[in-house]
């Protein structure tokens, strides 16, 4: 009876130890592989001890980062926009979108801003600011009677 | 330096809110200190958002009137102000020292993640720190996101306390700062494994709960979403929290926890719009134990119970009614909610999703990036426990699970939304929510089935 409750407790240990050390082996893997697959290290190499912004320009990805400020420096204080070039779904239009508020994406706005969009035009729209041939903004013409 | 200084105010003001709220109910005599000032920020959080909520976003004003009302109380009642440090005087042993150091670095990670990056992250961009931003910039509810082409991407109809609590801290911090704000998420995460370790160390002894703290901790998932400012993180905080206290009121006979749980079970309506599902579940099962108690004809048991049952609708009428009454007034409606959801009719004729649902369910649990194995060893454990299910020790886990996995179940299969889309979009977040609690659910199993009692001790 007291050999079979010691190779209980042992078959316990062995479990216990063998599903801790799966876990340990799985957690670790992933852990490395997001940091060293996916490159994170590099990442947070760049990012410590920059200021928030170069943060965000590094988070964002340049391009991005810089349409978004030509747009909030041309655009007029609480002007309305479209944001062409980006899906809905995809971050960075979460990234543009939360960066320019108050600026607000509606229907019928002031302005659209074509991001990495060539050839793009609009009827009642005519072209009023650019970064290059990519990225620029159109304004909604104003009828004059 | 002045900034460092708001920044600590700002998680002192957020701790003595919940403390006050625990002396208040004389809960501070069956938590040791390190617990208490855990939950205390937990509860703070939720009390100071609401306080400026109802307050119409007058931070000023709601700062000050919280301020006044802590120094008086904290006064009146100083002579029961204790504190609790026992917990520190058994030395760890070595295989405890690796175990803590290794929660400690994953918890630094989490803090690292927090603040280094920017806010980037779809959800935590326009569902919460849009609306932070908005109510930083305007002093108000954004209603200009209204007139937005597809307003549904903000969710204009959750709650608020996670975008408040991000207002609070730009307003004591003096600036916008949406990388720094990560840090509320981090404590809310070291809390987390704080309050889990002490609930397990009721059950376990002190290695075999840091393995499972560790367990939690360890999950990259759970670690992610606390870092880079998504809901579910903190939904997961209040849901599981609110039913192991009410777990631990009830297997140790202390009825005081039915209050911590009713305040941190309404904290989670207050969080996600889910969360209120999350605390019917927490307090339909109280009404179990209170029935429990009836059919048993221990009338005192069943009184205690029953005044839980009581507090947890006050705390419901507190944390969950406000923003619901705002909701309706300005018809903020929910993209998944709409009108005429519940039909029995459509229930009946989308039945079928539910093969589809399990499919998904199942490939999640096997996601071992997000899970490790979780959700296997649950499984396999559960089966090997099926026995026991409404034993007293499981009956509440199971009613949980049962819960938990019904609703979700219900929503999937009601839902208006490209079912493929809605599942791959939310499953693994909602996840979240429970795993904890599966977690605490397997310690349990392990302490009741696996570690050999009498050697240990």
């Amino acid at each position: 009876m007291g050999t079979d409750k010691i190779q209980n407790k042992r078959i316990k240990e062995l479990l216990l130890k063998g599903i801790f050390t799966m876990c340990i082996t799985i957690s670790v893997f992933f852990f490395l592989k997001t940091l060293i697959v996916r490159q994170y290290i590099p990442q947070y190499y760049k990012l410590i001890g920059k200021s928030l912004e170069k943060r965000r320009e590094i988070v964002y990805k340049k391009n991005l980062y810089y349409f978004l400020n030509f747009c909030l420096k041309n655009l007029p204080p609480f002007s309305t926009y479209r944001l062409v070039g980006l899906d809905k779904e995809t971050t960075d239009y979460a990234r543009a979108y939360y960066y320019l508020y108050p600026h607000i994406n509606t229907i019928g706005p002031e302005f659209i801003l074509m991001y990495k969009t060539k050839n793009y035009s609009e009827d009642n729209y005519s072209l009023w600011r650019k970064v290059d041939e990519d990225n620029f903004i159109l304004k909604k013409n104003v009828l004059h009677n | 330096m002045f900034s460092i200084i708001n920044f600590v105010f700002y998680f002192l003001l957020q701790i003595l809110t919940g403390y006050v709220f625990l002396l208040s109910l004389n809960l501070q005599r069956q938590l040791n200190t390190i617990e208490l000032l855990a939950i205390s920020y937990g509860i703070g959080m939720g009390i100071t958002s609401m306080f400026v909520f109802l307050f119409n976003f007058d931070f000023l004003f709601s700062f000050l009137t919280m301020v006044f009302l802590i120094i008086t109380f904290l006064i009146i009642n100083r002579k029961r102000i204790t504190f609790d440090l026992r917990f520190l005087y058994r030395p760890f042993s070595k295989s405890e020292k690796v175990l803590s150091s290794i929660i400690i670095f994953i918890v630094l990670y989490v803090f690292f993640l927090a603040v280094i990056y920017p806010m980037e992250s779809r959800d935590s961009l326009l569902i919460w720190g849009l609306k932070a931003k908005a109510i930083y910039l305007k002093g108000g509810f954004p209603f200009d996101l209204l007139k937005e082409s597809d307003p549904d991407i903000f969710h204009l109809d959750y709650p608020l306390l996670i975008p408040i609590q991000e207002v609070l801290f730009y307003n004591f911090l003096g600036r916008f700062d949406d990388a720094l704000v990560k840090v509320i998420f981090a404590v809310w995460y070291l809390s987390f494994l704080i309050i889990f370790y002490f609930l397990l160390r009721r059950f376990i002894l002190r290695k075999f709960a840091l393995i499972f703290v560790l367990f939690l901790a360890s999950l990259l998932r759970l670690g992610r979403f606390f870092s880079n400012g998504y809901a579910d993180s903190v939904m997961a905080f209040y849901f599981s929290l609110g039913f192991l206290f009410l777990y631990l009121g009830y297997i140790k006979e202390k009825n005081n926890f039915f209050y911590l749980s009713a305040i941190l079970s309404s904290i989670g309506g207050w969080v996600k719009n889910e969360g209120i599902a999350w605390c019917l579940i927490n307090f339909m099962l109280l009404w179990i134990v209170a029935f429990l108690y009836y059919f048993k004809n221990e009338k005192n048991k069943s009184w205690e119970v029953k005044k839980g049952i009581i507090f947890y609708v006050i705390m419901m009428l507190i944390f969950i009614l406000p923003w619901q009454v705002f909701r309706i007034r300005y018809a903020l409606k929910s993209d998944i909610l709409r009108e005429g959801f519940f039909s029995l009719s459509r229930f009946l004729k989308n039945i079928e999703r539910l093969y589809y649902i399990s499919c998904v369910y199942l490939k999640e649990f096997f996601n071992f990036k997000n899970w490790n194995l979780v959700w296997i060893l649950f499984l396999f454990s559960f089966l090997l426990n099926i026995k026991n299910v409404f034993s007293k020790k499981y009956f509440l886990f199971t009613g949980l699970f049962l819960g938990f996995f019904g609703i979700l179940s219900i929503i999937y299969i009601l839902t208006y939304k490209d079912l493929h889309w809605h599942l791959t979009n939310s499953v693994d977040r909602l996840f979240i929510h429970i795993v904890p609690t599966v977690i605490f659910w397997m310690a349990i199993f392990f302490e009741d089935r696996l570690i050999d009692k009498i050697d240990i001790e």
